[in-house]
C-alpha cells in the first residue's frame, strides 16, 4: 500500500500576446511561462504529487486584420523536461511587434487553445490554458475579412462559449480536468469570461505583472486542484 | 496578525471515557489529523464525545478554490481559515445542536439554520479582514472562504446509538459495525458517481461553504441498535487509496494489532502519513462495546473476509482496474448506505 501514488498528465498551453504594446512586458510574460512549469512542478513535488507526463504547447497571437500570416503562431506539444530546450528556444523566439489597434485576436487564440490535442491517458490529468494579454479583444470573427482567417473558427462568443463548457463541442478537453488561467485586463470579452465559464481564474492586470502574493495565490490555485 | 494559535484544532483525542457500568467504551473517540505540509494544511477539526453522545466535525479547506491569503491573518489562505472558523464555529454552538431532530421537517430546519449561522460567521469575517483591498483576482474558480464540512451527531439512548450526519462536499460520514464500513454521506459533486468512480473521475464539487455563494447542508439520520463506531474524514484519508475496500481495511488491519484506543490512533497515523498525498483528518467514536477487546475480536471474522475476497485478490492484479471495479461491485451494497441502510427506522434524509 505505501507504495500506491495516483499521477497525473499535465497539459498546459501557453497564449501569448505577441503584439508592439506587449513590448515592455513580453520579456516577464516569457520568464513567468517558463518560470510556471517550473513551479508547479515543484509545488506539486512538495505535495508528494507525482506528475507522470507534462507537455506544453505556445501560441503567440496578433490581430489578423493587421498582421497578416504572422497573427497566429502555434507550436506542437513540447514533451517536459525531454524537450524543454526546444520549449525555452520557442518561448524565447516570440518577438513584440505589429498589432494594428488596441484589442487584438484573443479569442482566436483561445479558440486554437481549446481545439488542441489534449491528452486522454492517464487516471488523472488536467488540462491547463494559461492566457497573457495586456489588451481587451476583438469580437469574435473581427478578422474574418482577412484572407488568412481560419475555417471552422467558432462563430461568435457564444459558440466559443459552448466549446468551453460542452466537451462534445469543444474536443477534446476534459470536462473535469480543464482549467483556464487568464492574465489581462479587466476588459469586456475577459471579464464575461470570468463571471460566466466554469473552472477560470482571471487574474486582472494593470501594469507589468504580479506581485509575489498574487503569484503565490495563482500557483496556488493552479497546484491545489491538480 | 493576531497569535495563529486560536486557529489551530486542539490535540485530539480528547477522550472522556463513560463512567457507566458495563458500558466502558461508550464515548471514547480517536482523531487522527496529517497535513503534508506542516503548519499549512487546511484541515481543520473539533470534537466532543461522551458516553451519552456527542459530535465530531471536521472540514476541509478548499485550496484551489481559496488560495487567495489574508494580509492581517498572516498570509495565510482562505481555505486554511475557513476551515477553522467552520469548526470553530461548530464547537461554540453544538450543545444547541441537540436534542437531535426527530422527524425529516425539524431535520430540515436544522440543516437550513445551521447554514445561515456559518454562512454568517465566514460572511462576517470576511468583511471584517478582506479591508478593503482590492479584488484583482476573480473568476469562479476563485472564492472567499470555502470549505466542506462533516458533522456527526450522536444520541446515545436505550433505544440504540441515534447519528445525525450533517455535510456540505466530499468530507464523508461512515458506521463501522460487526458487517462492515457503511458510506452515509453522498458527496456534492457535478455528477453523482459511486465511491471507486469518484476517485477516477476527478468530480468538481458543486457544493462548499463560502463567505461569497449560497450553500446548501444535507442531513442523514439513522439509528444504530448494535456497537458501532461512527466516523467522519476528509477527502484525503480516502482519495489517496486505490479503492475504497481499502479505507474498510486501513481501519480493521490497524485495529487488528491494537491494544486499546490509544494504539489503534498511532497506527492510523502511521499508516495514513505513509500513503496519503493530501491533508486528512479521520475522526473516530465507539459507541456499545464493554472492552476494546471486544471491538477487537467481534471485527476480526470481518477483517479476515474482506482480506479474502477484496483485499488480496485486487492487489495481486494491481494493475487490473476492470477486475478492481468487478470487486468493488460485488463489495458496494454492504458499503454504500447513501441512499438505503440495513437498519430500521427512523431513518430519513433531507
Amino acid at each position: 500500500m505505501e507504495k500506491y501514488r495516483l499521477t497525473y498528465n499535465v497539459d498546459m498551453v501557453f497564449c501569448i500576446d505577441a503584439t508592439g504594446s506587449m513590448r515592455h512586458v513580453i520579456d516577464l510574460v516569457k520568464q513567468n511561462a517558463l518560470s510556471l512549469y517550473e513551479d508547479i512542478t515543484r509545488a506539486m513535488e512538495k505535495k508528494h504529487k507525482v506528475i507522470s507526463r507534462m507537455r506544453v504547447r505556445v501560441i503567440a497571437f496578433r490581430d489578423y486584420v493587421a498582421d497578416g500570416e504572422e497573427a497566429m503562431l502555434s507550436s506542437d506539444f513540447f514533451v517536459l523536461p525531454d524537450q524543454a530546450e526546444d520549449f525555452y528556444e520557442c518561448v524565447n523566439s516570440i518577438t513584440a511587434k505589429g498589432g494594428g489597434d488596441i484589442p487584438e485576436d484573443g479569442l482566436e487564440a483561445l479558440a486554437y487553445a481549446i481545439k488542441s490535442e489534449w491528452s486522454q491517458e492517464g487516471v488523472k490529468k488536467r488540462h491547463i490554458i494559461v492566457m497573457w494579454s495586456d489588451a481587451p479583444t476583438h469580437e469574435l470573427g473581427h478578422g474574418r475579412i482577412a484572407p488568412w482567417y481560419p475555417e471552422g473558427m467558432a462563430e461568435d462568443f457564444d459558440e466559443l462559449s459552448l466549446w468551453w463548457e460542452d466537451e462534445q463541442l469543444g474536443g477534446s478537453m476534459d470536462e473535469n480536468a480543464k482549467r483556464l488561467l487568464i492574465f489581462a485586463p479587466d476588459a469586456p470579452q475577459w471579464s464575461r469570461i470570468s463571471q460566466e465559464w466554469a473552472q477560470v481564474i482571471h487574474v486582472q492586470t494593470v501594469s507589468e505583472g504580479l506581485e509575489e502574493v498574487e503569484y503565490q495565490q495563482v500557483l496556488d490555485a493552479v497546484c491545489n486542484t491538480i | 496578525m493576531p497569535s495563529a494559535t486560536p486557529f489551530e484544532p486542539e490535540e485530539c483525542a480528547a477522550l472522556e471515557v463513560s463512567k457507566a457500568p458495563g458500558d466502558f467504551l461508550s464515548g471514547q473517540s480517536i482523531c487522527v489529523s496529517h497535513a503534508v505540509l506542516p503548519q499549512a494544511g487546511e484541515d481543520s477539526f473539533s470534537l466532543r464525545t461522551h458516553a451519552r453522545g456527542g459530535y465530531l466535525c471536521v472540514a476541509d479547506g478548499c485550496g484551489g478554490l481559496g488560495s487567495r491569503r489574508y494580509a492581517r491573518m498572516g498570509e495565510r489562505t482562505g481555505a486554511y481559515l475557513a476551515a477553522r472558523l467552520v469548526t470553530q464555529e461548530v464547537e461554540r454552538l453544538h450543545q444547541s445542536l441537540f436534542p437531535l431532530p426527530a422527524g425529516r421537517e425539524a431535520g430540515q430546519a436544522l440543516c437550513v439554520s445551521l447554514a445561515a449561522l456559518l454562512s454568517r460567521k465566514l460572511r462576517a469575517f470576511e468583511e471584517e479582514h478582506s479591508g478593503g483591498r482590492q479584488v484583482r483576482i476573480v473568476g469562479r474558480m476563485q472564492r472567499a472562504l470555502p470549505t466542506t464540512l462533516c458533522l456527526l451527531l450522536m444520541e446515545n439512548t436505550a433505544r440504540g446509538l441515534d447519528c445525525l450526519f450533517l455535510w456540505a462536499g466530499d468530507s464523508r460520514g461512515y458506521l463501522l459495525d460487526f458487517q462492515g464500513l457503511h458510506q452515509l454521506t453522498a458527496d456534492h459533486t457535478s455528477l453523482r458517481a459511486d465511491a471507486m468512480e469518484s476517485l477516477y473521475r476527478d468530480l468538481p464539487l458543486t457544493n462548499v461553504l463560502s463567505a461569497q455563494d449560497a450553500f446548501f447542508i444535507s442531513g442523514r439520520r439513522v439509528r444504530v441498535k448494535g456497537p458501532c463506531v461512527g466516523i467522519v474524514a476528509t477527502d484525503g484519508a480516502f482519495d489517496s487509496l486505490p479503492n475504497p475496500m481499502e479505507m474498510e481495511w486501513l481501519l480493521l488491519s490497524t485495529l487488528h494489532g491494537s491494544s486499546d484506543p490509544e494504539s489503534w490512533k498511532r497506527k492510523l497515523h502511521n499508516q495514513l502519513a505513509k500513503i496519503v498525498s493530501d491533508d486528512c483528518t479521520l475522526q473516530l467514536a465507539l459507541y456499545g462495546y464493554k472492552r476494546f477487546e471486544e471491538l477487537r475480536e467481534g471485527m476480526e471474522g470481518r477483517r479476515l473476509l474482506l482480506q479474502k475476497q477484496f483485499i488480496t485478490p485486487v492487489r495481486r492484479r494491481k494493475a487490473d482496474l476492470p477486475f478492481a471495479r468487478e470487486r468493488w461491485l460485488a463489495y458496494m451494497p454492504t458499503y454504500d448506505w447513501t441512499e438505503r441502510t440495513a437498519q430500521g427506522e427512523p431513518d430519513w434524509r433531507v
